[in-house]
């Protein structure tokens, strides 16, 4: 036996019913995404998916080209019952992806209960992929969708105290920047902010990313792919905004109320329970939900497994209590 | 590569995925889960509802793909396709329309994931015999694990393996147990062991309670050395073999021996082995049925094949080690 390898850190298990869905996950992609696959892992996605269940469900989208960072055009997609009259709360969409990979359909479905039953619009950006369009055009892109948004309330139909940002992974990292966006630009205000498993670190420091090395789900090789694309060689200097990468922030303080949730072995574990944890420090309201066992996404990729069904039950219950419903 | 985000999705209904239904209740078996997450596995599997009715109770479980639990119906009363456990529970596909490719692999490792699970909930014994064969428990726990099962002092104690989904091979302790290679029943026999006549099995070892990790691993080789012909593989009797075997384990490239044998067909591998068998031309043709030149003629052809002829002393062994070799190196126990 030689000594020369580097001795991994030990990691919580996997809960045993996403350890059997890793099997088959697996076989569908790679443990590490390194930055030639991002062509690869682009192609197949597309709305089709989501837009057919919006169809089956008898939901109307109608596309809004706005103006995006430095004035570029991009789109956002308005989600709402046909025929909707009155107002109701509204949730702004940030799409999941690494940064690098998703389009802004992704994610959506979770809210359509929503929308059927409480009268909620969605409103869901398409904002720019690194590394094409590095920082800070993501964070801004979807800075300008939720401004649009604040400003077109009425038009909408929105609630004005009712509307949260939502989003998870990339989407939720991108959450949680724009929060902190609006917050020092004085708006849009928010309801809530809902971060499922944010990416908000771009330092590759915590004891989670050593532990998630070549395992589980986005382990740390593919998180550095994301977040090199995003910064370039700005990642993990000290030239890094804290709207890109929100867990610099040193101050938490005049933030919305959060929710965040993820899993006990996955690479956001320590960087989503600390920004919690400096949520409180600063006298703000958090939510923190860690679940045993999960990796990430687990909730998206193995929904029928019990911690699964147990995550989505308890996201929906704060935001059914943010909103008032 | 839509699947780093999108979810688990049901089996190909046309495309037979054995290995992955395997190895997803392999998974379940070994994280030590109930029924329920058992029956979610079958459902997200299979697309379908997965139901399932204990024996004991009237009490009948009903999940859909989503994770989500349904009511109840009348077991007894449904046509689903169906299968019993080994312990006398149900457990059944509410498929609609044609059965697709997977569904009767579903329903098989469903009922015996449902058996492991139900037994080792029901028997503490169970639990003992997992870790007294562990390599990977600590030698205390082992020791404890022994003591429990009263074989702390037996002097000639062996592991008898056997598939999971036949009958129990020999009397005594008893345990499925999860393997790197898939499920195997095992069973502890104090003493020297005889199995029933064709079963499938392989006899470990013999020795002290605390050896039986050694035990459990010959065993396994001796099950995997089984054939049609012979069944039933005692570790004992491999002699050097057994050595050589755990060796060629330990890689995983395919040696050129084993591979040319497994590129042969079932007929040419049939007079290879009669031969092996009998020692001689002659009577490896009357055991095939056949004229001794056709036997002579086919080996003389096969012996180009092969790069030796096997009729030689040092051929013949060199056929007998790839023909374990080829064993061996079929896909989980063979």
């Amino acid at each position: 036996m030689t000594t020369t390898t580097t001795a991994t850190r030990p990691r919580p298990p996997f809960d045993p019913e996403l350890e059997a869905a890793l099997t088959l996950i697996r076989e569908q992609m790679p443990v590490t995404f390194t930055p030639e696959l991002i062509p690869a892992m682009r192609s197949g996605f597309a709305g089709e998916a989501v837009l057919a269940e919006i169809a089956e469900r008898g939901l109307v989208v109608r596309d809004v080209t706005i103006a995006g960072h430095a004035g570029d055009d991009i789109v956002v997609s308005v989600i709402e019952r046909p025929g909707r009259t009155g107002t109701g709360p509204g949730i702004f969409h940030t799409h999941g992806g690494g940064m690098i990979i998703g389009d802004r359909w992704l994610g959506v479905p979770m809210f359509f209960d929503l929308i059927e039953q409480q009268n909620a619009v969605v409103v869901t950006v398409e904002y720019r992929l690194a590394p094409e369009f590095p920082d800070p055009y993501p964070v801004e892109d979807c800075y300008a969708g939720l401004a649009w948004t604040g400003a077109n309330l009425e038009e909408l139909g929105i609630d004005a105290d009712r509307l949260i940002i939502a989003g998870g992974s990339a989407g939720g990292g991108l959450a949680a920047g724009t929060a902190l966006l609006a917050r020092d630009r004085s708006g849009p205000a928010l309801a809530g902010q809902l971060l499922i498993c944010p990416m908000i670190d771009d330092r590759d420091l915590t004891v989670s990313t050593e532990q998630i090395d070549g395992v589980g789900v986005w382990d740390r090789g593919s998180n550095l792919t994301g977040w090199n694309a995003l910064l370039g060689d700005r990642r993990g200097t000290d030239d890094v905004s804290i709207y890109a990468a929100p867990a610099r922030a040193t101050d938490l303080s005049g933030l919305p109320p959060a929710y965040i949730d993820c899993g006990s072995a996955e690479v956001f574990r320590d960087e989503d329970v600390a920004y919690a944890s400096r949520i409180w420090a600063a006298g703000g309201e958090a939510e923190l939900h860690v679940w045993n066992g999960g990796f990430h996404g687990f909730d998206m990729m193995a929904p029928h497994a019990a911690v699964s069904r147990a995550s989505v039950a308890a996201r929906m219950n704060w935001v059914a209590r943010i909103l008032g419903v | 590569m839509q699947e780093l985000v999108g979810r688990l999705t049901a089996l190909d209904p046309e495309a037979s995925e054995t290995l992955k239904v395997v190895s997803y209740f392999d998974a379940l078996v070994a994280g030590g889960v109930g029924p329920d997450s058992l029956l979610r596995g079958a459902a997200v599997l299979s697309g379908a509802v997965a139901g399932y009715a204990a024996r004991s109770s009237t009490r009948v479980k009903r999940v859909a793909p989503d994770g989500e639990p349904l009511g109840t119906t009348d077991a007894a009363a449904s046509a689903w396709p169906s299968r019993e456990t080994s312990d006398g529970s149900l457990v059944w596909l509410e498929r609609t329309g044609p059965a697709h490719a997977n569904d009767a692999m579903v329903l098989e490792r469903l009922a015996l994931a449902v058996a492991i699970t139900s037994a080792r909930r029901s028997n503490t014994a169970d639990a003992a015999v997992e870790v007294v064969v562990t390599a990977g428990a600590a030698a205390s726990e082992r020791a404890v694990a022994a003591t429990k099962l009263r074989l702390d002092c037996a002097p000639d104690v062996r592991v008898v393996v056997s598939l999971p989904d036949g009958p129990p091979p020999a009397d005594g302790p008893a345990a499925v147990v999860a393997t790197a290679r898939g499920l195997v029943r095992v069973v502890l026999v104090d003493g020297p062991a005889v199995v029933p006549a064709g079963l499938r099995a392989g006899i470990g070892l013999g020795g002290p309670a605390e050896r039986l990790p050694e035990s459990f691993a010959s065993a396994l080789i001796a099950l995997r050395l089984g054939t049609a012909a012979e069944p039933a593989v005692d570790a004992a009797q491999l002699g050097a073999l057994l050595l050589l075997a755990e060796a060629a384990d330990r890689h995983d490239e395919r040696h050129p021996d084993a591979s040319a044998l497994a590129a042969l067909d079932p007929r040419a591998l049939a007079v290879l082995d009669a031969f092996a068998d009998a020692g001689s031309v002659r009577q490896a043709a009357s055991a095939l049925g056949m004229h001794h030149s056709s036997v002579q003629a086919r080996l003389d052809a096969l012996a180009e094949t092969l790069g030796y002829d096997p009729r030689t002393p040092t051929g013949r062994t060199r056929y007998a080690l790839a023909r374990a070799l080829a064993a061996l190196q079929r896909p989980g126990l063979g």
